[in-house]
């Protein structure tokens, strides 16, 4: 029955507890991330736990394999996070971008960020500016490393419907990093509108991208 | 449809403009791997790992090292108070007959049954032990910690210091690098214990290291029964 014994989470339904941790540690951050930019920052870690409470209570009637456990993780997060903002009686998305960007880290940060100049915070931030469907979609696939088939599981949609979005997400993010790139130079006004509606949504993308490029250099 | 294409043009490496490169770095940075605060919960999800799964046999020991830590600061004080008994010697051990129930059983040896470890790794840690023996040191937690670190050091230095639970024995010591050189200045300060009969050494010192999580007898050995505050009041 046990055809992949060695998958974490088989082990850690067995009981292993270091199984356990290693499965934590390789799927929680890549969750946070995502639940942060669907309910902000200040609220993600505790949907995130809320998230991993109910995944060790089912844990013993979850069947498959570990990349079966990371899209079940973002399925029971994405749906803890929008019980969350049912709480909450507001919007996803908006306020984490331009919370993230007042926050972004200075060079502090550079240890376990070494990849690139563009830190983890903005990267998420701008991610954060994009409609709902295509952030969603870029962070399954890239922070949570699902496939499109996987992501569409998590979000009720096919996997055509995902691609769609992704590309197109890539394609806007593409576009902003253009514009801030050929914008080099100018400074930006101090406040980066909040984007805090679905009508703004659109103005907020340039804008606040900029604002979080320029903070990127 | 293309994005999986899309997204393997993004590869660090692969052609494209500068745009496509910005984008790469974007989704690496989005990407990157997991920082000390992204993990700073883990405790607690471990904790409600091991209150869920059903009963089992006891892991071994080294995987346990760093909850036994956590286990440590908790029961630090009566446990340091034990173990210097211990070490004094039997008469100390008698003259201390109002220890508390578990930990009274533990002083007499009895249930002693952690499984067996390398003799080098139970060297390791009856040096850090006999660094929390005496009743002058200043922050037996750290001394815990250390006995943690000591055995999760053959996984390899660098990972078990990113464990959250490694911070304060980080800035305690300084920086990462120093941490080595602190336990051991720790274990081998002068003026504790410098070495015991040998007979005694596996009896007396074992104890203290037995009140484990997972054990569900000891009251106030178990850090936090309850899931984290206000993350599952509404389920």
């Amino acid at each position: 029955m046990k055809t992949v014994t060695d998958a974490l989470v088989h082990r850690a339904r067995d009981g292993d507890e270091e199984a356990f941790r290693a499965l934590y540690r390789a799927v929680h951050p890549g969750l946070l991330r995502y639940l942060r930019v669907l309910v902000g920052t200040g609220d993600a870690e505790d949907v995130a736990s809320e998230t991993w409470l109910q995944l060790v209570r089912d844990l013993s009637s979850f069947r498959g394999d570990d990349d079966a456990f990371r899209a079940w993780a973002a399925t029971v997060g994405r749906n803890r996070a929008m019980d969350h903002l049912r709480r909450q009686q507001r919007r996803p998305v908006a306020d984490a971008a331009v919370e993230s960007l007042d926050e972004l880290p200075g060079g502090d940060d550079t240890a376990a960020g070494a990849l690139s100049a563009i830190s983890t915070d903005a990267a998420l931030a701008l991610i954060a500016t994009l409609p709902a469907d295509q952030a969603e979609a870029v962070l399954l696939r890239v922070v949570m490393g699902l496939d499109a088939r996987a992501a569409g599981r998590v979000l009720g949609k096919r996997a055509g419907a995902v691609r769609v979005a992704a590309h197109r997400g890539l394609r806007r993010l593409a576009e902003v990093l253009d514009t801030a790139r050929a914008e080099t130079g100018d400074a930006p006004a101090t406040a980066a509108p909040t984007a805090a509606d679905d009508t703004g949504r659109e103005a907020g993308v340039t804008d606040s991208g900029t604002a979080a490029l320029k903070e990127m250099r | 449809m293309s994005t999986d294409r899309t997204f393997d043009q993004l590869r660090p490496g692969a052609p494209g403009g500068p745009a496509q490169h910005q984008l790469a770095d974007l989704l690496a940075a989005a990407a990157a791997p997991a920082r000390v605060e992204e993990l700073a919960r883990e405790q607690d999800v471990m904790v409600a790992f091991r209150q869920a799964r059903p009963a089992q046999t006891p892991v071994p020991r080294r995987q346990s090292m760093i909850k036994l830590a956590l286990a440590k600061l908790l029961t630090v004080k009566v446990a340091a108070a034990a173990a210097a008994a211990t070490v004094a010697g039997g008469a100390a051990l008698a003259a201390t007959g109002n220890i508390p129930g578990p930990l009274g059983e533990l002083g007499s040896g009895e249930l002693r049954q952690a499984p067996a470890e390398s003799a080098a790794e139970r060297a390791d840690e009856a040096r850090a032990e006999a660094g929390g023996v005496g009743e002058a040191s200043p922050s037996p937690s750290l001394e815990g910690l250390c006995v943690a670190y000591l055995a999760a050091i053959g996984e390899g230095p660098g990972e078990a210091l990113e464990s959250p639970a490694f911070e304060a024995l980080v800035s305690a010591a300084g920086t990462e690098d120093e941490v080595e050189g602190f336990c051991d200045g720790l274990a081998e300060r002068p003026g504790d214990v410098p070495s015991v009969e040998p007979d005694t050494v596996p009896t007396d010192r074992t104890p203290v290291e037995l009140p484990k999580p997972e054990d569900p007898g000891p009251p106030g050995t178990i850090p936090a029964p309850e899931p984290p505050p206000g993350t599952a009041t509404d389920r």
